[in-house]
Protein backbone atom coordinates (compact mmCIF):
# COMPACT_ATOMS: atom_id res chain seq x y z
CA UNK A 1 0.00 0.00 0.00
CA UNK A 2 3.04 2.07 0.90
CA UNK A 3 4.22 2.05 -2.59
CA UNK A 4 0.37 2.72 -3.96
CA UNK A 5 0.24 6.25 -1.81
CA UNK A 6 3.79 6.42 -3.35
CA UNK A 7 2.80 6.41 -6.78
CA UNK A 8 -0.19 8.41 -6.49
CA UNK A 9 1.87 11.10 -4.90
CA UNK A 10 4.22 10.88 -8.22
CA UNK A 11 0.61 10.84 -10.07
CA UNK A 12 -0.11 13.91 -8.36
CA UNK A 13 2.62 15.88 -9.10
CA UNK A 14 2.57 14.93 -12.58
CA UNK A 15 -1.26 16.15 -13.15
CA UNK A 16 -0.26 19.23 -11.13
CA UNK A 17 2.91 19.89 -13.39
CA UNK A 18 0.54 19.66 -16.55
CA UNK A 19 -1.63 21.39 -15.27
CA UNK A 20 0.96 24.43 -14.12
CA UNK A 21 2.62 24.20 -17.30
CA UNK A 22 -1.48 24.77 -19.12
CA UNK A 23 -2.57 28.12 -16.38
CA UNK A 24 0.85 29.68 -16.69
CA UNK A 25 -0.04 29.70 -20.85
CA UNK A 26 -3.29 30.66 -20.48
CA UNK A 27 -1.90 32.98 -18.27
CA UNK A 28 0.50 34.85 -20.66
CA UNK A 29 -1.50 34.47 -23.43
CA UNK A 30 -4.33 36.81 -21.39
CA UNK A 31 -1.33 39.02 -19.83
CA UNK A 32 -0.87 39.86 -23.46
CA UNK A 33 -4.40 40.26 -24.75
CA UNK A 34 -4.97 42.22 -21.81
CA UNK A 35 -8.42 40.14 -21.04
CA UNK A 36 -6.60 39.63 -17.40
CA UNK A 37 -6.01 42.57 -14.98
CA UNK A 38 -7.69 45.80 -14.56
CA UNK A 39 -7.64 48.19 -17.79
CA UNK A 40 -9.44 51.36 -18.94
CA UNK A 41 -11.01 52.00 -22.70
CA UNK A 42 -10.19 54.36 -24.63
CA UNK A 43 -12.03 55.32 -28.11
CA UNK A 44 -11.41 56.96 -30.88
CA UNK A 45 -12.68 57.28 -34.07
CA UNK A 46 -11.56 56.78 -37.67
CA UNK A 47 -12.85 57.11 -41.33
CA UNK A 48 -11.10 53.85 -42.10
CA UNK A 49 -9.06 51.38 -40.30
CA UNK A 50 -7.27 49.69 -43.18
CA UNK A 51 -7.45 45.89 -42.01
CA UNK A 52 -7.24 46.39 -38.61
CA UNK A 53 -8.36 43.63 -36.44
CA UNK A 54 -9.51 42.56 -32.88
CA UNK A 55 -6.38 41.80 -30.88
CA UNK A 56 -4.06 44.00 -32.61
CA UNK A 57 -1.80 46.29 -30.38
CA UNK A 58 -2.12 49.64 -28.95
CA UNK A 59 0.63 51.17 -28.90
CA UNK A 60 1.67 54.63 -26.98
CA UNK A 61 5.04 56.00 -28.06
CA UNK A 62 5.84 52.84 -29.31
CA UNK A 63 5.25 50.67 -26.15
CA UNK A 64 2.43 48.19 -25.99
CA UNK A 65 0.18 49.41 -23.61
CA UNK A 66 -3.29 47.25 -25.07
CA UNK A 67 -5.15 45.91 -27.97
CA UNK A 68 -8.40 46.57 -29.65
CA UNK A 69 -11.40 45.30 -28.23
CA UNK A 70 -13.89 46.59 -30.48
CA UNK A 71 -14.32 48.06 -33.83
CA UNK A 72 -17.76 49.70 -34.27
CA UNK A 73 -19.55 51.47 -37.71
CA UNK A 74 -20.83 54.54 -36.45
CA UNK A 75 -22.40 55.63 -40.01
CA UNK A 76 -20.88 55.44 -42.95
CA UNK A 77 -17.64 57.34 -42.77
CA UNK A 78 -17.04 56.97 -39.16
CA UNK A 79 -15.43 53.96 -37.24
CA UNK A 80 -15.15 53.44 -33.76
CA UNK A 81 -12.24 51.33 -32.63
CA UNK A 82 -12.33 50.77 -28.98
CA UNK A 83 -8.93 49.88 -26.42
CA UNK A 84 -8.20 48.01 -23.83
CA UNK A 85 -5.50 50.04 -22.50
CA UNK A 86 -3.43 49.11 -19.14
CA UNK A 87 -4.39 50.96 -15.91
CA UNK A 88 -1.31 52.26 -15.31
CA UNK A 89 -1.57 54.39 -17.99
CA UNK A 90 -4.48 56.36 -16.51
CA UNK A 91 -1.66 58.39 -15.06
CA UNK A 92 0.64 58.99 -18.51
CA UNK A 93 -2.04 59.19 -21.43
CA UNK A 94 -3.56 62.68 -21.65
CA UNK A 95 -6.97 63.58 -23.18
CA UNK A 96 -4.94 65.28 -25.64
CA UNK A 97 -3.56 62.40 -27.07
CA UNK A 98 -3.87 61.47 -30.43
CA UNK A 99 -4.53 58.10 -32.20
CA UNK A 100 -3.53 56.95 -35.55
CA UNK A 101 -3.25 53.49 -37.38
CA UNK A 102 0.11 52.67 -38.26
CA UNK A 103 1.81 49.20 -38.89
CA UNK A 104 4.42 46.67 -37.67
CA UNK A 105 7.01 46.74 -40.57
CA UNK A 106 5.73 47.37 -44.57
CA UNK A 107 4.20 44.13 -44.22
CA UNK A 108 3.03 43.85 -40.29
CA UNK A 109 -0.06 43.82 -38.66
CA UNK A 110 -1.54 46.66 -37.98
CA UNK A 111 -1.30 48.57 -34.86
CA UNK A 112 -2.80 51.27 -33.04
CA UNK A 113 -0.43 54.33 -31.86
CA UNK A 114 -1.67 56.93 -29.64
CA UNK A 115 1.46 59.58 -29.78
CA UNK A 116 1.15 62.32 -26.83
CA UNK A 117 0.77 65.70 -27.67
CA UNK A 118 2.09 69.54 -26.94
CA UNK A 119 0.25 71.27 -24.36
CA UNK A 120 -1.84 70.36 -21.06
CA UNK A 121 -4.14 68.26 -20.45
CA UNK A 122 -5.94 66.26 -17.70
CA UNK A 123 -5.52 62.89 -17.55
CA UNK A 124 -7.45 60.37 -19.75
CA UNK A 125 -10.11 58.27 -18.42
CA UNK A 126 -11.41 55.00 -18.97
CA UNK A 127 -14.47 55.91 -22.38
CA UNK A 128 -12.64 58.76 -23.33
CA UNK A 129 -12.75 59.55 -27.28
CA UNK A 130 -8.92 60.57 -28.50
CA UNK A 131 -8.89 62.55 -31.64
CA UNK A 132 -7.38 60.43 -34.46
CA UNK A 133 -5.36 60.82 -37.12
CA UNK A 134 -5.61 60.06 -41.13
CA UNK A 135 -2.15 57.47 -40.99
CA UNK A 136 -0.12 57.68 -44.04
CA UNK A 137 -1.10 53.79 -45.82
CA UNK A 138 0.57 51.88 -48.42
CA UNK A 139 -1.94 52.73 -50.44
CA UNK A 140 -0.94 56.42 -50.68
CA UNK A 141 2.57 55.53 -50.74
CA UNK A 142 1.75 53.74 -54.14
CA UNK A 143 -0.14 56.49 -55.84
CA UNK A 144 2.95 59.05 -54.69
CA UNK A 145 5.25 56.11 -56.26
CA UNK A 146 3.08 56.45 -59.20
CA UNK A 147 3.43 59.94 -59.83
CA UNK A 148 7.06 60.01 -59.17
CA UNK A 149 7.90 57.52 -61.51
CA UNK A 150 5.83 58.95 -64.31
CA UNK A 151 8.11 61.88 -63.48
CA UNK A 152 11.02 59.84 -63.84
CA UNK A 153 10.17 58.24 -67.15
CA UNK A 154 9.20 61.83 -68.63
CA UNK A 155 12.95 62.73 -66.77
CA UNK A 156 14.40 59.54 -68.72
CA UNK A 157 12.85 60.35 -71.96
CA UNK A 158 14.43 63.68 -72.06
CA UNK A 159 17.71 62.27 -70.86
CA UNK A 160 17.51 59.88 -73.91
CA UNK A 161 16.93 62.51 -76.14
CA UNK A 162 19.99 64.95 -75.05
CA UNK A 163 21.93 61.73 -74.69
CA UNK A 164 21.23 61.03 -78.14
CA UNK A 165 21.96 64.87 -79.47
CA UNK A 166 25.44 64.37 -77.35
CA UNK A 167 25.93 61.04 -78.93
CA UNK A 168 25.27 62.75 -82.57
CA UNK A 169 27.01 66.10 -81.75
CA UNK A 170 30.39 66.05 -83.09
CA UNK A 171 31.71 69.20 -81.75
CA UNK A 172 31.27 67.68 -78.36
CA UNK A 173 33.02 64.50 -79.32
CA UNK A 174 35.80 66.86 -80.76
CA UNK A 175 36.34 68.51 -77.88
CA UNK A 176 36.22 65.35 -75.73
CA UNK A 177 38.65 63.90 -77.93
CA UNK A 178 41.26 67.25 -78.59
CA UNK A 179 44.27 66.14 -76.95
CA UNK A 180 45.57 70.05 -77.09
CA UNK A 181 42.27 71.00 -75.08
CA UNK A 182 43.47 68.59 -72.00
CA UNK A 183 46.68 69.83 -72.35
CA UNK A 184 45.86 73.94 -71.94
CA UNK A 185 43.41 72.90 -69.78
CA UNK A 186 46.18 71.58 -67.85
CA UNK A 187 48.70 74.27 -68.18
CA UNK A 188 45.33 76.88 -67.26
CA UNK A 189 45.38 74.78 -64.66
CA UNK A 190 49.19 75.07 -63.24
CA UNK A 191 49.00 78.87 -64.42
CA UNK A 192 45.76 79.35 -62.32
CA UNK A 193 48.18 77.27 -59.29
CA UNK A 194 50.89 79.62 -59.61
CA UNK A 195 48.50 82.60 -59.74
CA UNK A 196 46.96 81.62 -56.33
CA UNK A 197 50.19 81.05 -54.88
CA UNK A 198 51.05 84.44 -56.09
CA UNK A 199 48.03 85.99 -55.00
CA UNK A 200 48.76 83.80 -51.48
CA UNK A 201 51.66 85.87 -51.47
CA UNK A 202 50.29 88.82 -52.30
CA UNK A 203 47.74 89.11 -49.52
CA UNK A 204 50.56 87.50 -47.26
CA UNK A 205 52.38 90.86 -48.19
CA UNK A 206 49.50 93.05 -47.62
CA UNK A 207 48.66 91.63 -44.29
CA UNK A 208 52.36 92.51 -43.07
CA UNK A 209 51.98 96.45 -45.00
CA UNK A 210 48.73 96.53 -43.41
CA UNK A 211 50.07 94.94 -39.85
CA UNK A 212 52.89 97.74 -40.80
CA UNK A 213 50.75 100.33 -41.41
CA UNK A 214 48.85 99.60 -37.91
CA UNK A 215 52.28 99.68 -36.52
CA UNK A 216 52.61 102.64 -37.63
CA UNK A 217 55.73 102.59 -39.89
CA UNK A 218 56.44 103.78 -43.07
CA UNK A 219 55.21 106.71 -44.94
CA UNK A 220 51.65 105.63 -44.84
CA UNK A 221 52.04 104.42 -41.20
CA UNK A 222 53.40 107.15 -39.88
CA UNK A 223 50.89 109.41 -42.51
CA UNK A 224 47.85 107.62 -40.47
CA UNK A 225 49.59 107.36 -36.90
CA UNK A 226 52.01 109.62 -36.26
CA UNK A 227 50.07 112.13 -34.16
CA UNK A 228 53.28 114.86 -34.30
CA UNK A 229 52.80 114.65 -38.02
CA UNK A 230 48.97 115.10 -38.03
CA UNK A 231 49.34 118.48 -36.21
CA UNK A 232 51.69 119.66 -38.37
CA UNK A 233 49.36 118.81 -41.55
CA UNK A 234 46.39 120.48 -39.67
CA UNK A 235 48.90 123.28 -39.72
CA UNK A 236 49.37 123.35 -42.72
CA UNK A 237 45.47 122.74 -43.87
CA UNK A 238 45.30 126.09 -41.45
CA UNK A 239 48.22 127.85 -43.63
CA UNK A 240 46.55 127.00 -46.75
CA UNK A 241 43.17 128.06 -45.27
CA UNK A 242 44.68 131.42 -44.60
CA UNK A 243 46.43 131.81 -47.94
CA UNK A 244 43.30 130.93 -49.53
CA UNK A 245 41.84 133.85 -48.18
CA UNK A 246 44.19 136.07 -48.81
CA UNK A 247 43.92 134.83 -52.59
CA UNK A 248 40.20 135.51 -52.19
CA UNK A 249 41.09 138.88 -51.26
CA UNK A 250 43.48 139.62 -54.26
CA UNK A 251 40.88 138.14 -56.50
CA UNK A 252 37.84 140.87 -55.03
CA UNK A 253 40.63 143.72 -55.28
CA UNK A 254 41.15 142.30 -59.61
CA UNK A 255 37.44 142.35 -59.74
CA UNK A 256 37.39 146.05 -58.26
CA UNK A 257 40.01 147.29 -60.53
CA UNK A 258 38.46 145.64 -63.81
CA UNK A 259 34.97 147.16 -62.86
CA UNK A 260 36.73 150.68 -62.34
CA UNK A 261 38.46 150.09 -65.71
CA UNK A 262 35.18 149.05 -67.42
CA UNK A 263 33.40 152.11 -65.76
CA UNK A 264 36.16 153.88 -67.20
CA UNK A 265 35.88 153.24 -70.49
CA UNK A 266 32.21 153.32 -70.69
CA UNK A 267 32.06 156.76 -69.35
CA UNK A 268 35.46 157.85 -71.80
CA UNK A 269 38.04 158.56 -69.44
CA UNK A 270 41.70 157.38 -69.19
CA UNK A 271 43.86 156.35 -71.72
CA UNK A 272 42.58 153.37 -72.27
CA UNK A 273 39.11 154.39 -73.16
CA UNK A 274 41.18 157.04 -75.42
CA UNK A 275 42.71 154.30 -77.46
CA UNK A 276 39.63 152.52 -77.71
CA UNK A 277 36.86 155.22 -78.21
CA UNK A 278 38.23 158.45 -79.30
CA UNK A 279 37.21 158.66 -83.19
CA UNK A 280 40.29 161.04 -83.79
CA UNK A 281 42.81 159.20 -82.34
CA UNK A 282 42.02 156.51 -84.91
CA UNK A 283 42.00 158.78 -87.77
CA UNK A 284 45.47 159.92 -86.59
CA UNK A 285 46.83 156.73 -85.65
CA UNK A 286 45.67 156.09 -89.22
CA UNK A 287 47.33 158.68 -91.00
CA UNK A 288 50.96 157.90 -88.95
CA UNK A 289 50.65 154.61 -90.16
CA UNK A 290 49.79 155.21 -93.99
CA UNK A 291 53.17 157.63 -93.41
CA UNK A 292 55.12 154.56 -92.04
CA UNK A 293 53.91 152.97 -95.43
CA UNK A 294 54.76 155.26 -97.54
CA UNK A 295 58.41 155.91 -96.01
CA UNK A 296 59.02 152.02 -96.37
CA UNK A 297 57.88 152.56 -100.27
CA UNK A 298 60.55 154.41 -100.48
CA UNK A 299 62.69 152.98 -97.96
CA UNK A 300 62.52 149.75 -100.68
CA UNK A 301 63.12 152.45 -103.80
CA UNK A 302 66.14 153.18 -102.33
CA UNK A 303 67.30 149.73 -101.51
CA UNK A 304 66.79 148.67 -105.21
CA UNK A 305 68.49 151.59 -106.48
CA UNK A 306 71.57 150.48 -104.36
CA UNK A 307 71.67 147.08 -105.26
CA UNK A 308 72.44 148.44 -109.14
CA UNK A 309 74.97 150.56 -106.92
CA UNK A 310 78.56 149.30 -108.68
CA UNK A 311 79.69 149.42 -105.11
CA UNK A 312 77.17 147.09 -103.77
CA UNK A 313 76.61 144.97 -107.27
CA UNK A 314 79.35 142.86 -106.49
CA UNK A 315 78.06 142.01 -102.80
CA UNK A 316 74.73 141.15 -104.45
CA UNK A 317 75.68 138.81 -107.03
CA UNK A 318 78.08 136.74 -104.59
CA UNK A 319 74.71 135.99 -102.48
CA UNK A 320 72.78 135.32 -105.79
CA UNK A 321 74.96 132.30 -106.71
CA UNK A 322 75.16 131.06 -103.20
CA UNK A 323 72.06 130.68 -103.57
CA UNK A 324 71.86 128.90 -106.92
CA UNK A 325 74.72 126.26 -105.78
CA UNK A 326 72.83 125.27 -102.74
CA UNK A 327 69.44 124.56 -104.65
CA UNK A 328 70.79 121.58 -107.24
CA UNK A 329 71.98 120.15 -103.89
CA UNK A 330 68.47 120.10 -102.90
CA UNK B 1 -22.66 -8.71 -54.99
CA UNK B 2 -19.98 -10.26 -53.13
CA UNK B 3 -18.36 -8.23 -50.53
CA UNK B 4 -15.22 -9.29 -50.09
CA UNK B 5 -14.01 -11.20 -47.02
CA UNK B 6 -11.61 -8.41 -46.06
CA UNK B 7 -14.14 -5.91 -46.12
CA UNK B 8 -16.96 -7.85 -44.03
CA UNK B 9 -14.07 -8.36 -41.82
CA UNK B 10 -13.24 -4.75 -41.40
CA UNK B 11 -17.02 -3.69 -41.24
CA UNK B 12 -17.24 -6.85 -38.24
CA UNK B 13 -14.24 -4.65 -36.56
CA UNK B 14 -15.68 -1.24 -36.92
CA UNK B 15 -19.27 -2.82 -35.79
CA UNK B 16 -17.29 -4.64 -32.92
CA UNK B 17 -15.92 -1.28 -31.93
CA UNK B 18 -18.46 0.85 -31.86
CA UNK B 19 -20.60 -1.45 -29.85
CA UNK B 20 -17.54 -1.89 -27.67
CA UNK B 21 -17.80 2.20 -27.21
CA UNK B 22 -21.62 2.23 -26.67
CA UNK B 23 -20.57 -0.11 -23.90
CA UNK B 24 -18.03 2.03 -22.44
CA UNK B 25 -20.45 4.83 -22.19
CA UNK B 26 -23.37 3.03 -20.76
CA UNK B 27 -21.46 1.24 -17.78
CA UNK B 28 -18.37 3.40 -17.23
CA UNK B 29 -20.19 5.79 -15.57
CA UNK B 30 -22.28 3.91 -13.32
CA UNK B 31 -21.44 2.59 -9.97
CA UNK B 32 -19.39 0.98 -8.40
CA UNK B 33 -16.51 2.89 -9.59
CA UNK B 34 -12.94 1.54 -9.49
CA UNK B 35 -11.49 4.43 -8.83
CA UNK B 36 -8.09 2.67 -7.08
CA UNK B 37 -7.52 0.72 -10.15
CA UNK B 38 -8.15 4.59 -11.79
CA UNK B 39 -5.42 5.86 -10.12
CA UNK B 40 -3.26 2.96 -10.49
CA UNK B 41 -3.73 3.23 -13.98
CA UNK B 42 -3.22 6.92 -14.64
CA UNK B 43 -0.22 6.65 -12.91
CA UNK B 44 0.95 3.75 -14.96
CA UNK B 45 0.15 5.08 -17.77
CA UNK B 46 0.68 9.13 -17.61
CA UNK B 47 4.08 8.81 -15.55
CA UNK B 48 5.20 6.03 -16.85
CA UNK B 49 5.31 7.41 -20.29
CA UNK B 50 6.97 11.00 -19.01
CA UNK B 51 9.98 10.03 -19.56
CA UNK B 52 10.03 9.01 -23.11
CA UNK B 53 7.35 11.23 -24.31
CA UNK B 54 9.45 14.03 -22.74
CA UNK B 55 12.94 12.77 -24.54
CA UNK B 56 11.13 12.63 -28.07
CA UNK B 57 9.88 15.84 -27.15
CA UNK B 58 12.84 17.68 -26.69
CA UNK B 59 14.18 16.25 -29.58
CA UNK B 60 11.38 17.10 -31.46
CA UNK B 61 11.40 21.06 -30.95
CA UNK B 62 15.30 21.11 -31.01
CA UNK B 63 15.50 19.48 -34.14
CA UNK B 64 12.33 21.01 -35.77
CA UNK B 65 14.06 24.49 -34.77
CA UNK B 66 16.93 23.92 -36.01
CA UNK B 67 15.84 22.48 -39.22
CA UNK B 68 13.60 25.32 -40.34
CA UNK B 69 16.28 28.28 -38.97
CA UNK B 70 18.00 27.72 -42.45
CA UNK B 71 14.23 28.45 -44.29
CA UNK B 72 13.34 31.16 -41.87
CA UNK B 73 16.85 33.04 -42.44
CA UNK B 74 16.80 33.13 -45.93
CA UNK B 75 12.86 34.59 -45.67
CA UNK B 76 14.83 37.18 -43.31
CA UNK B 77 12.11 36.36 -40.61
CA UNK B 78 14.75 34.56 -37.87
CA UNK B 79 12.75 36.39 -35.28
CA UNK B 80 9.99 34.56 -35.59
CA UNK B 81 11.44 31.20 -35.69
CA UNK B 82 10.19 30.77 -31.77
CA UNK B 83 6.40 31.28 -32.62
CA UNK B 84 6.38 29.48 -35.62
CA UNK B 85 8.18 26.28 -33.92
CA UNK B 86 6.08 27.18 -31.05
CA UNK B 87 2.84 27.05 -33.04
CA UNK B 88 3.67 23.95 -34.74
CA UNK B 89 4.59 22.02 -31.47
CA UNK B 90 1.43 23.09 -29.67
CA UNK B 91 -0.89 22.94 -32.52
CA UNK B 92 -0.10 20.09 -34.22
CA UNK B 93 3.66 18.07 -33.56
CA UNK B 94 3.10 17.87 -30.09
CA UNK B 95 -1.03 16.38 -30.25
CA UNK B 96 0.28 14.12 -32.63
CA UNK B 97 3.79 12.68 -31.93
CA UNK B 98 3.00 12.50 -28.39
CA UNK B 99 -0.25 10.49 -29.24
CA UNK B 100 1.35 8.20 -31.55
CA UNK B 101 4.29 7.04 -28.94
CA UNK B 102 1.17 7.23 -26.45
CA UNK B 103 0.04 4.60 -28.72
CA UNK B 104 2.84 2.40 -29.15
CA UNK B 105 3.17 2.42 -26.10
CA UNK B 106 0.03 2.16 -24.01
CA UNK B 107 -2.02 1.16 -26.70
CA UNK B 108 0.13 -1.89 -27.83
CA UNK B 109 0.81 -2.50 -23.63
CA UNK B 110 -3.09 -2.65 -23.49
CA UNK B 111 -3.41 -5.39 -25.78
CA UNK B 112 -1.01 -7.39 -24.83
CA UNK B 113 -1.93 -7.35 -21.45
CA UNK B 114 -5.61 -7.71 -21.55
CA UNK B 115 -4.89 -10.30 -24.63
CA UNK B 116 -3.45 -12.39 -21.91
CA UNK B 117 -5.31 -12.49 -19.75
CA UNK B 118 -7.90 -13.03 -21.51
CA UNK B 119 -5.93 -16.02 -23.20
CA UNK B 120 -5.04 -17.60 -19.59
CA UNK B 121 -9.31 -16.97 -18.76
CA UNK B 122 -8.43 -14.46 -15.81
CA UNK B 123 -11.25 -12.21 -17.38
CA UNK B 124 -13.67 -14.67 -17.36
CA UNK B 125 -12.03 -15.71 -13.47
CA UNK B 126 -13.33 -11.75 -12.60
CA UNK B 127 -16.46 -12.32 -14.02
CA UNK B 128 -17.04 -15.62 -11.60
CA UNK B 129 -15.47 -14.09 -8.53
CA UNK B 130 -17.93 -11.37 -8.77
CA UNK B 131 -16.12 -8.46 -10.15
CA UNK B 132 -17.13 -6.58 -13.33
CA UNK B 133 -14.33 -6.82 -15.31
CA UNK B 134 -15.11 -4.42 -17.99
CA UNK B 135 -15.26 -1.73 -15.36
CA UNK B 136 -12.29 -2.98 -13.75
CA UNK B 137 -9.81 -3.28 -16.59
CA UNK B 138 -11.96 -1.04 -19.40
CA UNK B 139 -13.30 1.64 -18.24
CA UNK B 140 -10.19 2.63 -15.44
CA UNK B 141 -7.75 2.22 -18.48
CA UNK B 142 -9.78 4.32 -21.12
CA UNK B 143 -10.29 7.06 -18.91
CA UNK B 144 -7.08 6.80 -17.65
CA UNK B 145 -5.40 7.20 -21.34
CA UNK B 146 -8.48 10.34 -22.02
CA UNK B 147 -7.18 11.96 -19.17
CA UNK B 148 -3.46 11.14 -18.90
CA UNK B 149 -2.69 12.22 -22.69
CA UNK B 150 -3.72 15.34 -22.70
CA UNK B 151 -1.67 16.36 -19.76
CA UNK B 152 1.57 14.40 -21.23
CA UNK B 153 0.88 16.67 -24.42
CA UNK B 154 1.21 19.75 -22.18
CA UNK B 155 4.11 18.54 -20.72
CA UNK B 156 5.64 17.57 -24.39
CA UNK B 157 4.93 20.73 -25.64
CA UNK B 158 6.46 22.89 -22.61
CA UNK B 159 9.31 20.29 -22.63
CA UNK B 160 9.36 20.86 -26.97
CA UNK B 161 9.75 24.65 -26.43
CA UNK B 162 12.17 24.14 -24.28
CA UNK B 163 14.39 21.94 -26.86
CA UNK B 164 13.34 24.58 -29.10
CA UNK B 165 15.24 27.15 -26.99
CA UNK B 166 18.07 25.16 -26.33
CA UNK B 167 18.08 24.41 -30.85
CA UNK B 168 17.88 28.18 -31.00
CA UNK B 169 20.99 29.01 -28.83
CA UNK B 170 22.99 26.22 -30.73
CA UNK B 171 22.80 27.92 -33.93
CA UNK B 172 22.20 31.43 -32.68
CA UNK B 173 21.76 33.78 -29.31
CA UNK B 174 18.40 34.89 -27.84
CA UNK B 175 17.41 34.96 -24.52
CA UNK B 176 14.97 33.03 -22.40
CA UNK B 177 12.88 36.31 -21.89
CA UNK B 178 12.86 37.63 -25.56
CA UNK B 179 12.40 33.77 -26.93
CA UNK B 180 9.26 33.49 -24.50
CA UNK B 181 7.71 36.97 -24.99
CA UNK B 182 8.16 35.78 -28.93
CA UNK B 183 6.09 33.23 -28.28
CA UNK B 184 3.67 34.88 -26.54
CA UNK B 185 3.23 37.82 -28.17
CA UNK B 186 1.60 35.97 -31.25
CA UNK B 187 0.11 33.34 -29.43
CA UNK B 188 -3.97 33.00 -29.24
CA UNK B 189 -6.09 31.21 -26.76
CA UNK B 190 -7.31 29.02 -30.45
CA UNK B 191 -3.70 27.94 -30.59
CA UNK B 192 -4.06 26.43 -27.24
CA UNK B 193 -7.37 25.08 -26.79
CA UNK B 194 -8.50 22.91 -29.81
CA UNK B 195 -5.35 21.20 -29.90
CA UNK B 196 -5.72 20.16 -25.87
CA UNK B 197 -9.06 19.53 -27.17
CA UNK B 198 -8.61 16.99 -29.56
CA UNK B 199 -5.94 14.82 -27.68
CA UNK B 200 -8.82 14.04 -24.96
CA UNK B 201 -10.01 12.22 -28.18
CA UNK B 202 -6.64 10.59 -29.24
CA UNK B 203 -6.03 9.29 -25.33
CA UNK B 204 -9.65 8.09 -26.05
CA UNK B 205 -9.30 6.33 -29.12
CA UNK B 206 -5.98 4.74 -27.91
CA UNK B 207 -7.27 3.70 -24.76
CA UNK B 208 -10.72 2.49 -26.76
CA UNK B 209 -8.51 0.58 -29.08
CA UNK B 210 -6.07 -1.17 -27.08
CA UNK B 211 -8.63 -2.58 -24.37
CA UNK B 212 -10.90 -3.18 -27.60
CA UNK B 213 -7.93 -5.77 -29.14
CA UNK B 214 -7.32 -7.21 -25.99
CA UNK B 215 -10.55 -7.82 -24.99
CA UNK B 216 -11.40 -9.60 -27.88
CA UNK B 217 -7.79 -11.23 -28.54
CA UNK B 218 -7.77 -14.36 -30.33
CA UNK B 219 -6.74 -18.10 -27.98
CA UNK B 220 -2.85 -18.31 -28.00
CA UNK B 221 0.51 -16.90 -28.04
CA UNK B 222 0.10 -15.62 -31.60
CA UNK B 223 -3.25 -13.88 -31.10
CA UNK B 224 -2.22 -11.63 -27.84
CA UNK B 225 1.11 -10.36 -30.50
CA UNK B 226 -1.55 -9.64 -32.91
CA UNK B 227 -3.90 -8.07 -30.66
CA UNK B 228 -1.07 -5.95 -29.43
CA UNK B 229 0.12 -4.98 -33.08
CA UNK B 230 -3.42 -4.28 -34.32
CA UNK B 231 -3.76 -1.95 -31.37
CA UNK B 232 -0.68 0.32 -32.47
CA UNK B 233 -1.84 0.20 -35.82
CA UNK B 234 -5.22 1.07 -35.80
CA UNK B 235 -4.93 3.67 -32.80
CA UNK B 236 -2.20 5.16 -34.89
CA UNK B 237 -4.41 5.25 -37.89
CA UNK B 238 -7.18 6.89 -35.69
CA UNK B 239 -5.38 9.20 -34.40
CA UNK B 240 -4.72 10.90 -37.97
CA UNK B 241 -8.49 10.53 -38.52
CA UNK B 242 -8.86 12.47 -35.54
CA UNK B 243 -6.71 15.15 -36.74
CA UNK B 244 -8.40 15.55 -39.81
CA UNK B 245 -12.09 15.58 -38.85
CA UNK B 246 -10.39 18.03 -35.56
CA UNK B 247 -8.85 20.33 -38.25
CA UNK B 248 -11.80 20.62 -40.27
CA UNK B 249 -14.14 21.46 -37.24
CA UNK B 250 -12.00 24.37 -36.23
CA UNK B 251 -11.41 25.75 -39.67
CA UNK B 252 -15.29 25.71 -39.35
CA UNK B 253 -15.55 27.46 -36.40
CA UNK B 254 -13.26 29.76 -37.27
CA UNK B 255 -10.13 29.02 -35.02
CA UNK B 256 -7.37 28.69 -37.79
Amino acid sequence: MATQRGNSTRLGMFVLAAMAVLIVALFLIGRNQHLLGSHLTLRAQFKNVAGLRLGNNVRYAGIEVGTVKKMQIIDDTTLEVSMLVNKEMRTVIRKNAVASLGADGLMGNKVVNILPQKGEADYVQSGDILSSRHAVEIDDVMRTLAGTSDNIRDITDGLKVTVAKINDSEGVWDLLSDKTLAINIKNASRNLDRATANAEIMTREVRQIVTDVNAGKGPVGALLKDTAMARDLQQSVRQLEAVAGHADKLATDLDAITRNIEKDINEGKGPVNLVLKDTAVAANISRTLHNVEKGTFNFNQNMEALKQNFLFRGYFRRKDREKTRQEPVN
Amino acid sequence: MAIPKKALAFLKQTGELSSFTGRFFSEGFRPPYEFGEFIRQCYLIGNKSLPLVGTTAFIMGMVLTIQLRPALISYGVESELPFIVADAIIREIGPVITALIFAGKIGSGMGAELGSMKVTEQIDAMEVSGTNPFKFLVVTRVLAATLMLPLLVLLADSISIIGSFIGLNIKGVMSFRLFMDDIFQYLDFTDIFPPLIKTFFFGFSVGMVGCFKGYFSDKGTEGVGRSANSAVVVSSMLIFLIDLIAVQITDLLGFN
